[in-house]
């Protein structure tokens, strides 16, 4: 279960004046009062125009960001007090691909199972049954440099993945993957959830929300706009697309 | 095996991929380096081989009867060339027609012997420094001065102790051991300081800078390790990779130097067998060395920690060329002044000391409790630059900075 509660997170950004010691830089508020619960098994996705602070969001539920207040709940671990135990339980996917393109496929995964403590035949088994799940087994020996983006974004989710994590979070994880890719990496996505594992995902694809995500939230500019079931967000404008439905939230 | 030790090994592995490192760590010490130093000597010493032999073309004016044009033009290596006046042969030297001249307008007569200065000019281009026509020159006008003094004395009848009344006698009790250690000391200390900036550098900017830029540094904070763990990781794949670098050197001067035993052995003085002897001793080489691992640790540290500030690789390489010559000034300092003694200051100072140090060490006259107070307060800034770099890594405006 996860649950975020009066999540606030400020930075200082450039005023565009010109100052003594350089551009004024003056806080804004990234995230603005931000909470949600998620309960076990259940997929949330968070939807929002790009700068929304959706990355904001999910790093400081990873525990990769410090909240300016507030905090975030993982498995009944608050990722103010021991973030080191949070990160252990969640996976998580950056929005690009972000990996070492020196490393080959296998030694990628084996890199990251060895930080996450794996046992070696755990970490074979997992490894095996993910690579196959993902039609990645041509890939393995090859370098990431050599890869084409569906195959890194697909290399990045085994990279979530291998130490089988309660709660995964994935930023933005079909961004520059072609149909085919995405469709796999939805399909990987379902059969997570169908292990009643807990699952955060931001995405620009509405068409992937309806399919898949149980509870959906919309941010703009740091607020929550939305907070609530798929079908509640349908029943919204029950005629209308998620898009269409997006589109009057965020326009207010 | 420890999350650090991990951490470690792909980093090594993920720079020892890349062409550049394996230029800059293997290729560059190991080949060009030395490729570039011998090719520098072959050319100075062929220079200087040519100089010895070459017969200079040489412009005199003036009265050709005495002792001095005499010894001129029986001097084998002038090519006398005789002017009527000054003016064509300063012309003459100007159009490079000629390689030294000299004018000598009045000949001093028996009379002016014993009273009066002759006038003699000289004209030369001294940007050549191999050319040995003016020193040649030099000799001869020296020799014809030092007979004109001997007559001088016997017109006045006194000795010519008269005249010299110190007989001073040079000893220099300089040992080959000395001398290795202030002069090939100071080298070798800069060198390896060198070698070290050059080894640590671009890992520093590619596992700092370099992954913030590509997000994998994301990647590997979003996962179950701390930024100690991560720091002592990367700060031991840079010191590494130095490391490396620094026995690629190495290997790089010590094989040309083998070659030049085995086949120029014989030939070879003395004294540059007692000076390769001072250098080749143990205790020398496990005291610099010693020295040399908190010191690679201090470096990779701060280059770690300033790369990591960095917003990109650009930046990181414009802020760790100004960190270079903070590291090289100090170093530089004994290789300009052989003199210099160090002192407790100077102890305190990096790369300052070592050089200092491995002078002593060298000429085994080594100050042990100064050693102890460069390898406390070295292993002191090492513990604060990874202090500084792991603040830097739990920073998260410095470690999302872009």
């Amino acid at each position: 279960m996860i649950e975020v509660c009066n999540l606030y997170k400020s930075f200082k950004a450039d005023t565009g004046k010109k100052g003594f010691f350089g551009t004024v830089k003056e806080p804004f508020f990234a995230v603005n009062d931000m909470s949600f619960t998620l309960y076990k098994g259940q997929v949330l996705s968070i939807l929002g125009p790009n700068g929304c602070g959706k990355t904001t969001t999910l790093r400081m539920i990873a525990g990769m960001l410090e909240p300016s207040s507030g905090t975030a709940i993982v498995n009944n671990i608050d990722v103010r007090a021991d973030k080191h135990k949070v990160k252990s339980n969640i996976g998580y996917m950056t929005n690009n691909t972000s990996l070492y393109d020196r490393l080959t496929v296998i030694e990628t995964i084996k890199f990251f199972a060895e930080l996450n403590q794996i046992p070696v035949v755990t970490y074979k088994k997992r490894a095996e049954e993910l690579f196959s799940q993902l039609d990645m087994n041509d890939y393995l020996n090859k370098k990431i440099a050599d890869l084409s983006t569906g195959m890194k974004q697909k290399t990045s989710i085994v990279r979530t993945l291998i130490h089988d994590p309660d709660v995964v979070i994935l930023d933005e994880p079909t961004t520059g993957v072609d149909i085919t890719g995405q469709s796999i990496i939805m399909d990987l996505v379902n059969s997570i959830k169908q292990q009643g594992k807990t699952i955060i995902f931001s995405t620009h694809q509405l068409g992937e929300v309806k399919d898949i995500a149980d509870k959906i939230v919309v941010m703009a500019k740091g607020k929550k706009l939305f907070d609530g079931t798929t079908s509640e967000y349908q029943a919204k404008k029950p005629n209308h697309s998620f898009n269409e439905i997006f589109t009057e939230i965020t326009n207010g | 095996m420890a999350k650090w030790q991990i951490l470690v090994l792909k980093e090594i592995r993920h720079l020892f991929r890349d062409t550049k490192t394996i230029v800059q760590t293997v290729v560059v010490p190991t080949f060009i380096t030395p490729l570039l130093i011998g090719a520098i000597v072959w050319y100075m010493g062929s220079v200087a081989q040519e100089e010895s032999v070459k017969i200079y073309d040489l412009g005199y004016q003036g009265d050709t009867n005495n002792e001095l044009y005499f010894e001129l033009s029986n001097t084998e290596r002038f090519n006398l060339n005789l002017f009527d006046s000054e003016d064509k042969l300063v012309l003459a030297m100007e159009n490079d027609e000629i390689d030294i001249g000299i004018t000598f307008p009045n000949t001093p007569n028996q009379s002016d012997i014993s009273t009066k200065q002759t006038e003699i000019n000289i004209f030369s281009k001294d940007l050549d420094t191999f050319s040995q026509a003016k020193s040649l020159l030099m000799n001869n006008v020296s020799t014809y001065e030092d007979l004109m003094i001997q007559a001088r004395i016997d017109q006045l009848g006194i000795d010519k102790e008269f005249l010299e009344p110190l007989l001073i006698n040079e000893n220099d009790l300089t040992t080959d051991k000395e001398f290795a250690g202030t002069i090939i000391g100071a080298l070798i200390a800069f060198l390896f300081i060198a070698y070290i900036l050059q080894g640590s550098m671009y890992p520093a900017i590619d596992l700092g800078a370099g992954e913030k830029e590509r997000g994998t540094m994301e990647t590997l904070i979003s996962t179950n390790i701390s930024s100690l763990e991560i720091i002592i990781g990367k700060m031991f794949a840079i010191t590494g990779s130095a490391v490396i670098t620094a026995i690629f050197s190495t290997l790089g001067f010590i094989v040309p130097l083998l070659v030049v035993f085995l086949y120029f052995g014989d030939n070879l003085p003395e004294a540059f067998f007692n000076i390769v002897a001072a250098i080749v001793n143990p205790v020398a080489i496990l005291g610099i060395f010693v020295l040399l691992i908190p010191l690679s640790i201090f470096m990779g540290a701060l280059l770690l920690a300033i790369s990591v500030y960095s917003k990109n690789p650009k930046e990181a390489g414009l802020l760790l060329g100004n960190v270079m010559l903070v590291f090289f000034a100090p170093a530089y300092l004994p290789l300009i002044n052989p003199g210099l003694e160090i002192d407790m200051i100077g102890a305190l100072i990096p790369c300052y000391s070592l050089a200092l140090h491995t002078n002593a060490l060298i000429a085994e006259n080594i100050n042990w409790m100064l050693y102890g107070v460069t390898l406390g307060s070295t292993v002191l800034y090492s513990l604060v630059a990874i202090y500084i770099t792991y603040v830097m890594f739990d920073d998260e405006r410095i470690i999302f900075r872009s």
